[in-house]
């Protein structure tokens, strides 16, 4: 008898080896809280029949009324209810007030909510006889160029009333001390389940049996840690880099001399060092030149790495006063310090270190080359695409959201419109100021301070309400990195970047107008998504912006952690559930992790989904196609099943060739065992080995918890029967043959090339038991849960 | 709230605008597409029409602020059609004189890259409507493995139809026929036609328990994404039928040609985004500009005979526009930076060719026309990128389709086209 629980698995195991599963429904796996319940598949999620019952009408709610503080109060009433309905139209960078003192931001602005309370607070100051102008004017008791649009006594105006009256005597709210998480009423996925696919989707492998132990023995605590311990492995690093190349696409340089021509040939003369090799050994000048484009390439990412290895704070992404070489650009940059030399140790020069470049201003990412060229600027751009860049990467901000009409550029009249029309200032008073302070970055990236100072038409240099002092004009990179890495729009937008690129959950935009029921369930879904950004924000910011919290914590967030809704649910977490189509990168990852071979054509060869079918998979190549599908074309549905079929073909065979305990995808079965006799007698014990296997693969390769005898499992048996009984039936009629396909057997070591013994090799299938393997693993392989996460 | 109140109200947020599932195609090859092909040619980056088909010459060389170096009498005159003096532009004009609808003085209301592309292909500034090559292909044929292949551009498809980026045609050759073990041999099937009808029958039935007990919006839209993009996957083998032995390496747009036409050949594709850049000529704009010109317009040529060559240049629909258009006036570098009036150019099935419809003035501002007669009119209506599109979404049949409705364009209906 095999035993299923983790809790009894060998010691010995390693990574590789199969862990022992929770596939029996008598394996004492029980919901974490009481708002778990497992993700059992088979037995049907049937939360209508969960629904409480109606309360009484009669009865008095039992809860007090919750305590609504200022910024809730404003939010919540205030703003949904007059401002932004009624006030904003005039109120704002376009509209016909904006050159009163009240103009409100725009709600593109990450922290505008808060912006704004400010700002009516601010302007509440003002009074006339004692009574503020915030009641006066719109109640129509002194001039408003938009009419009475409150008058006294109407519910309106009783909200001004109050907003005034917090100011003077404000509602504060005790602190729990505990940050709620959202989707009470959500189904969560088991703790192992997480455990299994948020391994997965950090490193890229499945968990070792000690893991899942831990975390059945010791429940959230272990699967907390566990996560932890998975952000210190090698493939978590590549993923990270991975992750943030989608959004710095600085990879676009890699090879060739894409990255080494954009180093600063004046500055750093040695930049082409390799040209000094031999004139016939062009091999080397080449892999050499290469090695350059690929370090210039990998700058940014790789200081996203340092930072997160070494348990620095992540605004170091910024400010940081390094930037990261390894032995080619330690060369091209004329180092002294970890320089490779010709015809040196390739291997060492490949590893990244930290350094100060002498008399270089260094800035983060800001003074990273490969970063401002992927971003560039021209002498009329004037840095005002990288500014939209900084916002919308570092601030959470799109700047271009903030006007919401259409431009005419033809019917500006006014001098100097970016500075002086409304209808180009709502984006370039927030734009031109940020460009200001990369003026010492050329359009090459190249550090160049103008020589007759900035655009005197633009507006100032500067960053919010500050101007960048004269004396910080060579430093202006730094000034501007400084205060944003201090701006808590920084943190929420490391928050947002990485939940939604683990989580594949994307981001919600604001909704401006509720003029309809979806606009509500709309604007429900935003607000829920943001309270656990602000949650995860908090962490990140308490944590002293160690990234590896916003991984851990995104991937044990409910929006992750959901497989269904309970009868609780409001309605907030419409977004719940990852439902992401996986990568080309995580699918093949994956593929490895399950079987233990990679999809490719040879050892020596790169994965296909790495490369023949990455851009057709809907990867990215960080030039032309800089942005992942997340839709399924049909092309993509084709090249899963050729995976499967490849897989299918040369993995199981592989598999079996293996002892049971170092077997991935059947160590509870043999290619014997079949479930009838060739005397047609029933076998109970091989069609419970089977089933077994089964199940194990439903959740080695999709997730799922299953008992043997489970709807799903049966009907993969029925699959494996059928194809058996129909391959058992073709090879008496002479319609099939019992060898397998020449690709199919398993006669050498794919890894080593070594030739596999007589008697332990596989190249026949006589009772068709491998084939019929092969039809579950293709099932299983294009199934929904292995294709999507 | 019970599982079909919160799918309800995952509805309303529009969470489950999820493609139409046809179960009962599942197995079966879908018919050949045979509707027109729309094509579309985004010239990135914003071209000039003063140098193509709203042509501003310079009276004299003492003429202060030049819209355009070449004079006015150079300017050349085809059938209908002012054309600027550029030597590939005149061939195209000669060749298609008869064919060709002009649209002048447009006015795409933006600066940005960005919102001008969406504006010329979709008809509305922010990233709301889906491109028309989405609209079309989703209306007519969503469950075509590569019923809408980009390029690039603008593709945004609101979740209408899966887009497919086709970068070359090895890798198409190997993934058409999946159950192979050996891409060329017919014979290597991994299993028996026996076996591959049991599995699509276990994973058809698996997918109907899974859909059935899903709750989650999100879930069920990926649920069904996939069973639909795979239930026309097995067509994709009558691509290779159709693509030539070597792409044409000459251009970029050349081949993106190439694999649109062959796809559309083989009844596998409703639109196409091609693409070529090359034309934010903030300096050296005469020729940076006319590279691109040449490098655009050699795309089209090339288009257009490849159509002829496999006989589908009847049934194309072809479309020409930018992300918006640049300056009256040079800079400093001697380039030009981004204006908002511009043209778009197209022929094909259904437009009515050899006219100009709209004009910008002397110094490309926007001049109004008649929304009836479409003549020029002081106290007419700015042609905008939303007429041009409702216009374009009549000739497609999708003023009668729900995607209309699902995404309108609030503009006067104008007769454009016919």
């Amino acid at each position: 008898m095999v035993c299923m629980l983790p809790a009894c698995a060998d010691d010995a195991s390693t990574d590789q080896s199969p862990p022992t599963t929770p596939v029996t429904a008598d394996t004492g796996i029980q919901p974490d809280t009481p708002a778990e319940t497992d993700a059992s598949t088979d037995a049907g999620l049937d939360v209508d029949g969960d629904a409480p019952a109606e309360p009484d009408a009669t009865e008095p709610d039992p809860q007090p009324a919750a305590c609504e503080d200022n910024q809730a109060f404003f939010e919540d009433r205030l703003w949904e209810e007059l401002l932004n309905p009624v006030c904003v139209a005039c109120h704002a960078d376009q509209g016909v007030a904006r050159d009163s003192a009240l103009s409100f931001r725009p709600s593109a602005q990450a922290d505008y909510l808060e912006a704004n309370y400010d700002l009516l607070a601010e302007v509440s100051q003002l009074e006339i006889g004692g009574t503020p102008l915030v009641l006066l004017k719109p109640s129509g008791v002194v001039e408003h160029g938009g009419g009475t649009v409150t008058p006294e006594g109407s519910d309106n105006y009783a909200l001004l009333v109050e907003f005034v009256e917090r100011l003077a005597e404000p509602v504060e709210c005790e602190d729990t001390g505990v940050d709620e998480l959202p989707g009470e009423g959500l189904v969560l996925r088991s703790e192992l389940s997480t455990l299994r696919a948020a391994t997965l989707n950090l490193a890229g492998r499945l968990p070792t049996s000690d893991e899942y132990r831990s975390v059945q023995l010791d429940g959230a605590d272990a699967l907390r840690d566990t996560l932890w311990g998975v952000t210190y492995e090698e493939a978590f690093f590549e993923r990270l880099k991975e992750l943030y190349n989608d959004h710095f696409l600085t990879r676009r340089y890699i090879g060739g001399s894409n990255g080494v021509d954009l180093i600063d040939y004046a500055r750093f003369p040695n930049a082409y060092f390799y040209e000094a090799v031999a004139e016939e050994d062009g091999g080397s000048r080449n892999r050499w030149r290469a090695a350059v484009s690929n370090a210039v390439a990998n700058e940014p990412l790789e200081l996203v790495e340092y930072i997160v290895r070494e348990g620095r704070p992540f605004t170091e992404v910024l400010t940081a006063d390094y930037t990261m070489v390894n032995g080619y650009t330690a060369a091209a940059y004329g180092l002294e310090d970890g320089a490779f030399e010709l015809y040196g140790d390739e291997e060492e020069a490949a590893e990244f270190f930290p350094v100060q470049i002498p008399g270089y201003n260094h800035a983060g990412v800001l003074s990273m080359t490969a970063f401002l060229n992927r971003f560039p600027t021209t002498d009329t751009n004037r840095n005002r695409h990288r500014s939209w860049v900084m916002f919308r990467l570092f601030l959470a901000s799109d700047i271009l959201g903030f006007a919401d009409r259409p431009i005419d550029p033809s019917s500006s009249t006014v001098h100097n419109p970016t500075l002086n029309d409304p209808q180009c200032t709502v984006c370039h008073t927030t734009m031109d100021p940020v460009a200001g302070l990369l003026q010492n970055w050329d359009a090459r990236g190249r550090y160049s301070p103008p020589e007759d100072g900035w655009y005197p038409s633009l507006a100032p240099p500067g960053f919010g309400d500050e101007v960048l002092p004269v004396s910080e004009r060579p430093r202006a990179a730094q000034w501007l990195a400084e205060r944003m890495s201090a701006d808590r729009r920084f943190a929420l937008s490391q928050t947002q970047l990485v939940f939604s690129s683990v989580t594949g959950i994307p981001v919600r935009s604001p909704v401006n107008r509720v003029d309809s029921s979806e606009d509500e369930v709309a604007r429900e879904a935003y607000r829920t998504q943001q309270d656990e950004f602000e949650r995860l924000t908090d962490l990140f910011v308490a944590s002293e912006y160690d990234l590896r919290v916003l991984f851990v914590e995104s991937l044990l967030s409910p929006y992750y952690r959901a497989v269904g809704v309970g009868a609780a649910e409001s309605g907030g977490m419409l977004d719940a559930g990852s439902a992401r189509l996986r990568t080309p990168e995580q699918l093949d990852r994956q593929i490895q992790a399950v079987t233990g071979y990679p999809w490719a054509r040879g050892r020596t060869n790169t994965p296909y989904l790495l490369s023949t079918y990455l851009l057709l998979y809907g990867g990215i190549d960080s030039n032309a196609i800089s942005e992942r599908a997340d839709v399924p074309s049909g092309i993509i549905s084709n090249i899963g099943l050729r995976a499967a079929t490849d897989l299918a073909c040369t993995a199981v065979a592989r598999d079996f060739v293996l002892n049971p305990e170092d077997r991935r995808l059947f160590p509870l079965v043999e290619r014997t065992y079949a479930p009838e006799t060739l005397d047609g007698f029933y076998v109970p014990d091989a069609e419970r080995a089977i089933r077994e296997n089964i199940a194990y693969l439903h959740w080695r390769m999709l997730g799922e918890e299953l008992s043997i005898d489970s709807e799903e499992v049966d009907a993969t048996y029925a699959l494996f029967e059928g194809t058996w009984r129909e391959g058992r039936e073709k090879i008496a009629s002479g319609e099939l043959s019992t060898s397998l396909g020449t690709a199919c057997r398993a006669i050498s070591n794919w890894y080593t090339g070594e030739s596999i013994s007589n008697d332990r090799r596989i190249d026949t299938d006589p009772d068709y038991i491998i084939r019929a393997w092969q039809a579950v693993y293709a099932y299983l392989a294009t199934d929904y849960r292995f294709i999507y996460e | 709230m019970d599982r079909r109140s919160f799918l309800k109200l995952a509805g309303l947020a529009g969470l489950t605008v999820v493609p139409t599932l046809r179960p009962r195609l599942a197995h079966a090859n879908l018919p050949p597409y045979e509707g027109p092909l729309y094509i579309t040619v985004h010239a990135g980056g914003g071209w000039d029409p003063t140098m193509i088909c709203d042509p501003k010459g310079r009276q004299d060389e003492l003429e202060v602020d030049p819209v355009n170096n070449f004079f006015v009498d150079e300017i050349e005159e085809i059938g209908a059609f002012r054309v600027a003096p550029l030597p590939v532009v005149v061939e195209f004009f000669e060749n298609y004189q008869s064919e060709l609808l002009v649209m002048n003085g447009i006015d795409c209301g933006t600066n940005s890259h960005q919102a001008g592309t969406q504006n010329t292909w979709s008809g509305e500034l922010t990233e709301q409507i889906p491109a028309l090559n989405a609209l079309v292909a989703g209306a007519a044929g969503s469950s075509l493995p590569l019923s809408f292949i980009s390029n690039g551009g603008y593709d945004f498809t609101a979740d209408v139809v899966p887009p497919t980026r086709v970068p070359d045609t090895s890798a198409i050759a190997q993934i058409a026929f999946p159950y192979r073990t050996s891409e060329f041999d017919p014979e290597s099937n991994l299993f028996t036609d026996d076996t591959l009808a049991r599995i699509a029958e276990a994973r058809e039935a698996r997918h109907e328990r899974l859909i059935n007990s899903s709750t989650l919006p999100r879930e069920q839209f990926g649920m069904n994404s996939l069973f639909e993009a795979r239930s026309g996957s097995n067509d994709l083998r009558r691509l290779v039928d159709y693509l030539p032995d070597q792409l044409d390496n000459t251009s970029d747009l050349r081949q993106q040609a190439q694999i649109a036409i062959a796809s559309y050949r083989a009844g596998l594709t409703v639109s196409a985004n091609l693409t070529t850049g090359g034309f934010d000529t903030h300096g050296d704009h005469d020729n940076r500009q006319t590279t691109a010109l040449n490098r655009l317009f050699d795309g089209v040529n090339f288009l257009m005979q490849e159509a002829e060559r496999q006989g589908v240049a009847d049934r194309v629909v072809l479309m020409i526009g930018s992300d918006f258009a640049r300056t009256p006036y040079y800079n400093e570098g001697n380039g030009k930076d981004h204006w908002s009036v511009t043209s778009m150019m197209m022929l094909g099935t259904g437009i009515r060719g050899g006219r100009v419809i709209g004009e910008s003035d002397h110094r490309q501002g926007p001049m109004t026309i008649n929304p009836s007669t479409l003549a020029l009119d002081e106290n007419g209506i700015r042609l905008t990128p939303a007429h041009i599109h409702r216009s374009l979404r009549k000739l497609a049949g999708l003023d009668e389709h729900n995607l209309d409705n699902q995404f309108p364009l609030a503009v006067e209906d104008l007769d454009l086209l016919s």
